[in-house]
């Protein structure tokens, strides 16, 4: 009996093992670009890469550099072509992997609204990728229906509506106030949608981007913000208020629909085994998007700045 | 052409009732014999009961009403019928066939447990020599309970140990039949559909199994009275209550806390049954101690009401079923749902002096999902579901044994599904229709070694989209034919159409909301088309072998559009499925030992835009073992070990830097951030490894002086084996499925 036992108990030993199985295939290179192009100021930049093999199962354990160098990015937009050179971004990068951000870099590449850029990567003599864009146009506040001046008067909310153009982009709207302490740097506080309370925090919630033509934020939630730019600070008068604005990011068509993918977040319980990633790139993957900010600036009632203990920036 | 098929039917269904109903004359010098079995304890219908007529070596089972019918017998005789039920008392009675005359029995059997050692069985092969049952499992409630109970009896877990049965792990309650995706099974309560059949994130079925009397669970060639699903049938149908006294029971399981209470009304009986969820950290075991919010509920009434004074041979029932379920997450940044079922039906079933059945059923079935994204970033879903339900069925059976059966199922179904797209705006993709469907099959069963039910189901008209011809027939065949007293040989084949769908993800192993709507008109229905062939060998009274396969073609097969980009591209693509595979099944059945192998090998393919693909739920090999042992003074023991080879999964070719931004009004590289994504390879050719589990159960049953109470103590996993559940995507984690838990229930009759 004693020897029965025994071998049910190796035969469970052994079948409960732990199975080793091998969840990578052989490696397929593929390269990814990423390039957004910002309207209107002249340095623009963008990265290429390669596909690696992460150190063990954990790929954010890598250390292999995945930046390409050593070829040749052209663009071209209107009569002009820019051959874009090798730089180094020393910003503060959040990657994965230990390199730095090797970019292809031009300084002198102003590019305007609704303009059609080429883009080409020549890899060798055979492999070179492709995408096209066109820029976004720029947007007309409906002065109407758009509040300049804060608070609006016998208002509940503040708002601004615009003109959207016909072709499925994306907006992304917000508010921003401009201010200044005692040192004289220009600071912004950004105004939330809303807020809401988690685990005794009080969180703001932004604008997402849509194709809605229009925002409206509550003056509770503004007023909330005025008082939020000098929480804790009880030397009121150091703070001047000079402006807000409303500051709309319009993203053209590869943009918004990279926006529109990755913005979403995962249902939380959903275990989903696969991702989709947008590309608009022929022969390899990744972005080559623009977008354009189109600003609207609102004067500050000084009364209401005031009203903080605040000293108004332009006090007429 | 509807309307004429319409007006058919309606003068075809008159006829008969007018014909038949108030005849008393068949035919000269045979006489019928027709009857009802049922518990003594309690008066419950036992469904599938075999009935054996010892002189004419002839028989019949009981249908899930607990009725069954014997015609054509020589008239002016007295004959001694057998009827028997595993685990009961078998009964003789004796009885005498007058001409032209249905001689009408109930017939009450005592439990074993009542009174044991004289438990007789009658075989299968006696009395359902040509019985057209390819390709049905039936389960009554004793055995659904004798299974391990894991967590606490659960009708969908028990399924998954069948042969044909699918799944994706043992986290999910979801199951696949023969290749087909889990929204192409057609779950019925009482007839009702229940569209939305799962707690607590798919882990466990909405039906409490208190509430069961029996099921009936169709994996493939379904005959014509069952339409609107591609793939499967589980009809559940419910207790109407104990008819003696009043009784009650309270159980107690790690999950739940649940009562019923039932008892005798004034020519009939009422159950009510309620069950809550009062913890959801057992659920923490299956999510890898995930914490899952999850609160849920589920109620179920049925009321039935037979008075002879009234209408003879009627038995009338009015049935609800409610469920609720919320995920309510604390944080804001975490999205909440709340599902709800509610389903409500009132049947007429109807016995006349002739064999003729008729059921008129009106039902309704409503399904609320709601998808709150709070301020997650998860896009909101709300889904509503309404379907108004009036069927009619009729069957006459003939002298010569043979059975026509007609039937009319109209649905009324409305869905609403508001998605938002990716540019922000709100739109309802559902729909309405009214589907108008009438059925007609003749069974042939006169000759005793051959059985033929030949059918057509025809669709008058469409939820959605065009009237086509093509999709108005939907013809139906399942035979059997009696090689030897012991052997007999099955087939079926039949067309199917499904109309309403699901919008899913097939690369999601688990999710919490499947919104139902019908098929938009951009996609053809789907349709499916079963061969299925088989062999049944009696080997014994009590021992029995089957041997079926199956293939399946799908067309018009509504997938996930995985590559939508923007809001005007559709929600789905059409693509096609394919399985098939074979399943055989051996079973030692006495009133002590319970012992069922079971063994399958198949393959399922979809195919999307030309390529060809292994689902998530392929499973090349499975196979279970189960031995249930009832020791006695009420000790009963069960263990089941469960095997299947590795399911599909997409293996990563590698890693890129998928670079993102944050800040949008800035350059890109001031908030640039850079994470591994995977490359996946083709999809789902990698395979798991091989899934094994063994469950364990003892039970033990004491009865006191005015109540009982039953222990149960299970095990699930016995050896904790860790089967792979999937790898995640962006870590490579290895995330396993249920690691051994103990569990216990308790439960408490008066």
């Amino acid at each position: 009996m004693r020897l029965v036992y025994m071998m049910m108990f190796l035969l469970f030993a052994f079948i409960a093992c732990e199975e080793n199985v091998n969840q990578y295939a052989e490696i397929e290179t593929e390269y990814n670009l990423f390039m957004i192009i910002n309207t209107g100021n002249p340095y623009q930049a963008g990265i290429i890469t390669k596909s690696y093999f992460g150190n063990g199962t954990d790929p954010n354990f890598n250390y292999v550099d995945p930046f390409v160098e050593d070829l040749q990015v052209r663009m071209w937009y209107e009569d002009t072509v820019k051959i874009f050179e090798p730089g180094l971004l020393t910003i503060n990068q959040n990657t994965a992997s230990e390199s730095n951000i090797k970019v292809y870099e031009h300084n002198d590449c102003i590019i305007e609204t609704n303009v059609a850029v080429e883009l080409e990567v020549v890899l060798n003599e055979e492999r070179r990728f492709r995408s096209y864009l066109l820029t976004p146009d720029t947007l007309q506040f409906i002065a109407d229906l758009t509040d300049q001046i804060l608070p609006p008067p016998e208002e509940t909310h503040i708002i601004a509506n615009w003109e959207g153009v016909s072709r499925q982009i994306i907006f992304l709207p917000r508010l921003k106030i401009w201010y200044r302490k005692t040192d004289f740097i220009d600071r912004y506080y950004y105004v939330p949608i809303a807020f809401t309370d988690y685990e005794g925090e009080r969180i703001p919630v932004f604008s997402r981007g849509s194709a809605v033509t229009n925002i409206s934020i509550p003056l509770t939630i503004v007023q909330q913000a005025m008082e939020d730019i000098s929480a804790g600070d009880f030397r009121k008068s150091d703070y001047k208020i000079m402006k807000a604005f409303w500051e709309i990011a319009v993203f053209d068509e590869n943009l918004s629909t990279y926006y529109a993918i990755n913005v979403d977040a995962a249902e939380d319980f959903n275990v989903n085994l696969n991702s989709f990633r947008f590309s608009n790139v022929s022969g390899a993957n990744g972005l080559f998007g623009a977008y354009h900010i189109t600003t609207l600036p609102v004067r500050i009632d000084p009364d209401y700045i005031y009203s903080f203990g605040y000293v108004a920036g332009f006090p007429y | 052409m509807k309307g004429y098929c319409l007006r058919c039917f309606l003068v075809l269904g008159l006829l008969l009732i007018i014909s038949f109903a108030n005849k008393t004359i068949l035919a000269q010098g045979i006489g019928s014999f027709r009857g009802v079995v049922t518990d003594s304890s309690n008066g419950e219908a036992l469904a599938f009961a075999n009935v054996y007529i010892e002189e004419l070596s002839t028989g019949a089972s009981s249908d899930t009403r607990g009725y069954f019918v014997i015609t054509s017998l020589p008239a002016n005789k007295t004959y001694r019928a057998i009827i028997s039920y595993l685990g009961y008392r078998s009964k003789t009675v004796t009885f005498t066939i007058q001409s032209n005359k249905v001689t009408h029995i109930e017939i009450e059997l005592s439990s074993a447990s009542v009174e044991l050692g004289v438990v007789q069985k009658i075989g299968q092969r006696v009395v359902e020599k040509n019985a057209t049952d390819i390709g049905l499992q039936r389960i009554s409630m004793r055995e659904l309970e004798s299974l391990p109970k894991g967590v606490e009896t659960d009708i969908f877990r028990s399924l998954q140990y069948m042969p044909g049965v699918q799944t994706t792990g043992d986290v999910s309650a979801k199951f696949f039949v023969r290749g087909g995706a889990s929204n192409q099974n057609l779950i019925l309560l009482d007839k009702i559909p229940i569209y939305n059949p799962f707690h607590a994130i798919g882990l466990f079925s909405v039906i409490d199994p208190e509430m069961i009397n029996n099921v009936e669970f169709f994996k493939g060639g379904f005959t014509a009275e069952y339409g609107g699903r591609l793939s499967s049938v589980l009809s559940i149908n419910s207790k109407d209550g104990n008819q003696n006294r009043f009784a009650g029971n309270f159980s107690s399981s790690f999950l739940t806390a649940k009562a019923l209470i039932e008892g005798p009304i004034p020519y009939g009986s009422f159950i009510i049954s309620g069950r809550k969820s009062y913890s959801a950290d057992i659920l923490k075991k299956f999510l890898n101690d995930k914490n899952v919010p999850a609160e849920f509920y589920d109620l179920a009434f049925k009321v039935s009401f037979s008075n002879p004074n009234l209408i003879e041979g009627s038995k009338i029932s009015a049935q609800g079923f409610f469920s609720h379920d919320d995920i309510l997450n604390p944080s804001p940044f975490i999205e909440d749902y709340t599902l709800e079922n509610n389903a409500f039906g009132f049947r007429w079933f109807q016995v006349g002096d002739v064999p003729l059945f008729f059921e008129i059923g009106v039902s309704v079935s409503t399904f609320d999902g709601e998808l709150i994204p709070k301020f997650s970033g998860v896009r909101p879903k709300k889904n509503e579901l309404s379907d108004v339900g009036l069927e009619m069925d009729f069957t006459y059976i003939f002298d010569s044994k043979d059975e026509i059966a007609l039937g009319l199922h109209i649905h009324d179904i409305q869905t609403k599904l508001f998605l938002e797209n990716s540019l922000g705006s709100t739109h309802d993709v559902g729909g309405k229709g009214t589907q108008i469907s009438f059925y007609t099959k003749y069974k042939l069963l006169r000759y005793e070694s051959l059985g033929i039910d030949i059918g057509n189901r025809f669709n008058l008209t469409r939820l959605k989209g065009s009237e086509s011809a093509e999709y108005m027939f939907e013809p139906r065949i399942s035979l059997t034919y009696r090689l030897h007293p012991l052997v007999a040989l099955k087939a079926a084949a039949g067309l199917y159409q499904q109309e309403i769908t699901t919008l899913s993800d097939d690369n999601e192993l688990l999710s919490v909301f499947e919104p139902w709507f019908i098929t938009p008109e951009y996609i053809e229905p789907a349709r499916a088309v079963h061969y299925t062939a088989g062999i049944d060998y009696d080997m014994t009274e009590t021992m029995k072998f089957s041997l079926e396969s199956y293939y399946k073609k799908i067309n018009s097969l509504p997938l996930l559009n995985e590559e939508k980009l923007f809001p005007n591209d559709p929600d789905l693509v059409s693509g096609e499925g394919e399985s098939y595979g074979v399943e055989a099944q051996y079973c030692w059945l006495n009133q002590w030992v319970s012992f069922t192998l079971s063994y399958s090998r198949s393959w399922a393919y979809k195919i999307l835009n030309g390529r060809r693909y292994y689902p998530k739920y392929d499973q090349r090999n499975s196979g279970s073992v189960l031995l249930e042992l009832n020791l006695g003074k009420g000790w009963k023991v069960s263990s089941i070990w469960n095997y299947n080879s590795g399911l599909p999964f997409t293996k990563k070719a590698g890693f890129y830097d998928y670079a993102s931004f944050t800040d949008y009004y800035s350059p890109w590289y001031t908030s640039f951030n850079s994470q591994p994504d995977p490359i996946f390879a083709s999809k789902n050719l990698g395979r798991l490894p091989d899934y094994h589990r063994l469950d364990l159960s003892i039970s033990k049953k004491i009865d006191l002086s005015f109540f009982s109470v039953e222990i149960n103590a299970s095990v699930i996993n016995v050896y904790d084996r860790e089967n792979i559940f999937y790898f995640n995507k962006d870590t490579g984690e290895r995330v396993n499925m249920l690691p051994m838990i103990p569990t216990a229930t308790i439960k408490v009759e008066l």
